[in-house]
């Protein structure tokens, strides 16, 4: 039986980047950006984590249900002779295996889901981009 | 002892405050707003305003008056599994009402029949217990 508890969007965010700085060989992890642009070599591979949109249902005066909507924009740089859509999606199975290991967000949570993941299809050679949508649902006093 | 409704359902909303674990007992007239109250104010019992109709089964020449009463209790439980909140909670509303049989000496009999199964989701949950209360009615028009 699972015991729950209310939490912030900070808590929620600080720790989807720990788990994603877990990764072995991630380079840069940031928040709040969208645009790969002005990222060399030496950053990939990393990924922004956004917060999109939070959608809340007030259950009591202090305590409100949040569907909580992040945003994870990953890249990856291929090196001659590597395949981009390999190496793309091992950096997304490793970002999608770490955000998912402890749905609850170290207790923070009710749960974590992954809505979807989109990629560019390697149209940018040798850089690659996807977006993974999170749905966190938690508990906060306001 | 002859009754009108006011009076024994204030009588009624007293019982209820005395049961054990319960903080807030209110009388509704429509939907209650769950919303307005903050967590302290839960385990709430809410009386449902009842329908009200004569015993038939009066013999005597005083008319006995049933009404039939709907209780929502609500509660908070930050497990999953509230079962173990939910069956305290009716234990001692039961216990408390079959103690309290004649609602403080102004109710023939008061019992309740029918329990839920448990309502709603985390934290907030609630259940219904239906009662039943027969009183002398007081003919005086108050």
């Amino acid at each position: 039986m699972a015991t729950y508890k209310t939490a912030t969007k900070e808590a929620i965010l600080t720790n989807i980047e720990t788990a994603i700085n877990t990764i072995a060989g991630i380079q840069f992890v940031d928040w709040q950006r969208i645009y790969d642009q002005g990222i060399d070599k030496t950053r990939c591979p990393g990924c922004y984590i956004n917060d999109i949109r939070t959608d809340k249902t007030k259950l009591l005066r202090d305590i409100t249900k949040n569907e909580f909507l992040v945003g994870i924009v990953g890249f990856v740089w291929a090196d001659e002779g590597e395949s981009l859509g390999t190496v793309l999606n091992t950096f997304m199975e490793a970002i999608k295996d770490a955000v998912i290991l402890d749905r609850s967000r170290n207790g923070n949570a009710y749960t974590t889901n992954i809505e979807v993941i989109e990629t560019d299809m390697g149209s940018r050679h040798p850089q690659g981009t996807f977006a993974m949508k999170l749905n966190v649902i938690f508990f906060s006093v306001e | 002892m002859a009754e009108n409704r006011r009076a024994i359902l204030s009588a009624l909303k007293t019982l209820l405050e005395s049961v054990t674990g319960v903080t807030t007992v209110v009388r509704s007239y429509g939907e209650l707003d769950v919303a307005q109250y903050q967590a302290s104010d839960l385990p709430l019992i809410e009386i449902e305003e009842p329908s009200e109709s004569t015993d038939e089964d009066s013999t005597g020449r005083r008319a006995i008056m049933l009404l039939e009463a709907k209780l929502k209790v609500w509660f908070v439980d930050w497990n999953d599994i509230p079962q173990s909140t939910y069956e305290t909670l009716m234990k001692n509303i039961r216990d408390d009402v079959g103690s309290g049989f004649t609602v403080s000496g102004s109710a023939v009999a008061c019992w309740i029949t029918v329990v839920s199964p448990i309502k709603g989701e985390l934290p907030v949950f609630n259940f219904e217990m239906s009662l039943r209360l027969k009183y002398y009615l007081n003919q005086l028009n108050t």
